[in-house]
């Protein structure tokens, strides 16, 4: 094999794929179509969630998905992604594949998959700890433990791992029609294929990087599908829409995309070191990329875990008064000492927070305005309680308190504030923090991930291995 | 001669985003070399001055980077406490608004 042609669509289920592109990359004959569809940038709530699509919905999830399978199953290559968007969670991997089971029936298509789960076994993870292996913070941050703890893993109710590319690669040897992961790292997914083929790992990894935004390393950079060209040394990227094309400075410059560093990116097994990188524009819309180097490091995995810590009720509240936007700190003060008064020692403990859009709700300390300059604000407040019943009887006594406290210059007297949509109080269900975020060593880059090889389509008790034996089927789940 | 210039003076790129849930990650693009290697060879950009200006202690500004090649600047730092992804006080889950922090930083540069 001299070269991997890699055709890369978004797997997020965003609902965004687009088959105009996907039909041009099949002309190129890949090799194999990679996405990735698992984040955790949505935040913390999801890797927490119950429902089987969540953030993105079915409809979205089942319309792209069924694209990329269509596309392995017309150019008759294999994909590769990750699936369970957002969290990766194994709840969230078997919504995929109770969508990709129905895709299966519904177009005839006969499928044999490798799934590999990123969800960690917490038993399994204390073990590790019990034997002396030390899970440093990856963050220094005061929420989370600077060494994973005992504690830090009961109050998880989810917890995950970004594999690489090892447990990919294993399961691509069963052969298999495609992988599904669940909880992957995005380049992982990317490199899995050109590594199982003998090709260098710090132009995989170099490829893998560039593309796992898909068109965003193009010009103009927007969600669209990428094709890469790996060749033994270097490799080749251009745009599938013919209105954008990749330049050195599009191409060079993603290397800034979400990553704290532009020159070395850290990677299970080691990182990828771009500073000698070299770019050069082959023709008007592709350009080659050669020079990265990677250096072998420890393998670690990082290991993801939310913690719920109660239920969330929000309110919204419009000002408009100059009176009140001139004095909306006194009064923001006054709403929440009350609201403090009057519910502390009456239920158990609670979060309240305020946040004024308008004056510094997005920037917070960082916001170089200390008071509201424009016309109208919007006041935001967040209650989290032991249960959404306390929660939102502490946001309603709030929502009064908004409607009625004094403050210096006040005719308001019907009235303080605007308050959208009714109900004016909006329960948002279980609120979650981050609580893991770790470096675990491993000696096995497989340990702790589970595979198995399902053929689709399939009876749903073939799935109950991801969701503690319930059936998964029809967007529905049972209890 | 110097000059006082805005951070996003010249900049065809100013964004942020998240660099996992605790900190955030600010990209700069400039369209002309002379606005970045000004900004660059500034020496203003230190981690004192940016962590004054985001209002954070100096250790939680973690890098700051220039690559010549991309007329690029990076500045990655920690969130606020209570204000990571997800948190009681986080009004900015993906940290996409972020940058506006340093937008109208005014820089003294020397125009030579």
């Amino acid at each position: 094999m001299d070269e991997v042609r890699l055709l890369q669509s978004s797997a997020m289920g965003y609902g965004n794929v687009s088959w105009e592109s996907i039909r041009r990359g099949l002309e190129l004959q890949p090799h194999v179509i990679v996405g990735q569809g698992t984040s955790s940038d949505p935040g913390p709530a999801y890797l927490g969630s119950d429902e089987l699509h969540p953030y993105v919905g079915r409809l979205n999830r089942k319309r792209d998905l069924g694209l990329i399978l269509r596309a392995a199953v017309e150019g008759r290559i294999p994909f590769i992604f990750s699936g369970g968007s957002p969290s990766g969670s194994d709840l969230h991997l078997a919504g995929v594949l109770e969508v990709v089971n129905e895709l299966t029936r519904e177009n005839g298509w006969r499928l044999r998959i490798g799934v590999v789960s990123g969800q960690i076994d917490k038993a399994w993870l204390k073990a590790k700890l019990r034997q002396g292996v030390r899970v440093p913070r990856l963050a220094d941050y005061p929420g989370l433990s600077p060494e994973l703890t005992e504690s830090d893993i009961d109050e998880c109710k989810v917890i995950v791992a970004q594999m690489g590319p090892e447990p990919i690669i294993e399961a691509l040897r069963q052969g298999v029609d495609g992988v599904i992961t669940g909880r992957a790292v995005d380049v992982a997914l990317y490199m899995a294929y050109p590594l199982l083929h003998g090709f260098d790992r710090a132009v995989a990894a170099h490829m893998a990087k560039t593309i796992e935004c898909g068109a965003l390393c193009a010009d103009p950079p927007i969600a669209d599908n990428v094709f890469a060209i790996l060749r033994r040394d270097h490799f080749d990227v251009f745009p599938l829409s013919p209105e954008r094309r990749c330049t050195v400075m599009s191409v060079a410059s993603h290397a800034f995309y979400e990553r704290p560093d532009i020159f070395r990116e850290l990677n299970p097994g080691g990182f990828l070191d771009v500073s000698e990188a070299r770019y050069e524009q082959v023709d008007e819309r592709t350009v080659r990329v050669r020079g990265a180097q990677w250096v072998e490091q420890p393998y670690t995995v990082k290991v993801e875990g939310v913690q719920r810590i109660g239920y969330r009720t929000i309110t919204l509240a419009g000002v408009r008064d100059p009176a009140l936007l001139e004095h909306i700190d006194y009064f923001i003060e006054t709403v929440r000492r009350r609201t403090r008064e009057k519910w502390e020692g009456e239920v158990g403990p609670f979060e309240l927070e305020l946040m004024v859009f308008g004056k510094d709700a997005v920037l917070g300390p960082s916001e170089p305005y200390s008071r509201v300059t424009g016309h109208e604000a919007c006041v935001l407040a967040s209650v989290v309680a032991d249960t959404q019943e306390v929660a939102t009887a502490i946001t309603a006594y709030l929502r009064g308190q908004l409607l009625f406290a004094d403050y210096p210059g006040r005719t308001s007297t019907a009235g303080n504030v605007a308050v959208p949509f009714s109900p004016g109080d909006i329960p948002t269900g279980p609120a979650y923090v981050w609580r893991i975020w770790h470096a675990l060593p491993l000696d096995d880059p497989l340990e702790p991930f589970r595979m198995r090889v399902v053929d689709f389509p399939c009876d749903p008790s073939e799935l109950a291995w991801l969701t503690g034996g319930r059936r998964v089927e029809g967007g529905r789940i049972d209890d | 001669m110097t000059r006082r210039i805005r951070l996003a003076e010249g900049a065809r790129i100013f964004r942020s985003k998240n660099a996992g849930p605790f900190r955030t990650t600010v990209d700069i693009f400039y369209t002309s070399r002379d606005s970045y290697l000004a900004l660059k060879n500034s020496g203003a950009l230190t981690r004192k001055a940016v962590a004054d200006r985001l209002r954070v202690p100096a250790e939680a500004v973690e890098g700051i980077f220039f690559s010549d090649e991309t007329l690029g600047i990076k500045i990655t730092f920690a969130k606020h406490p209570r204000m990571a992804s997800g948190d009681m006080r986080c009004a900015d889950t993906f940290g996409a608004q972020q940058y506006v922090a340093l937008k109208d930083w005014e820089i003294e540069v020397d125009d030579g």
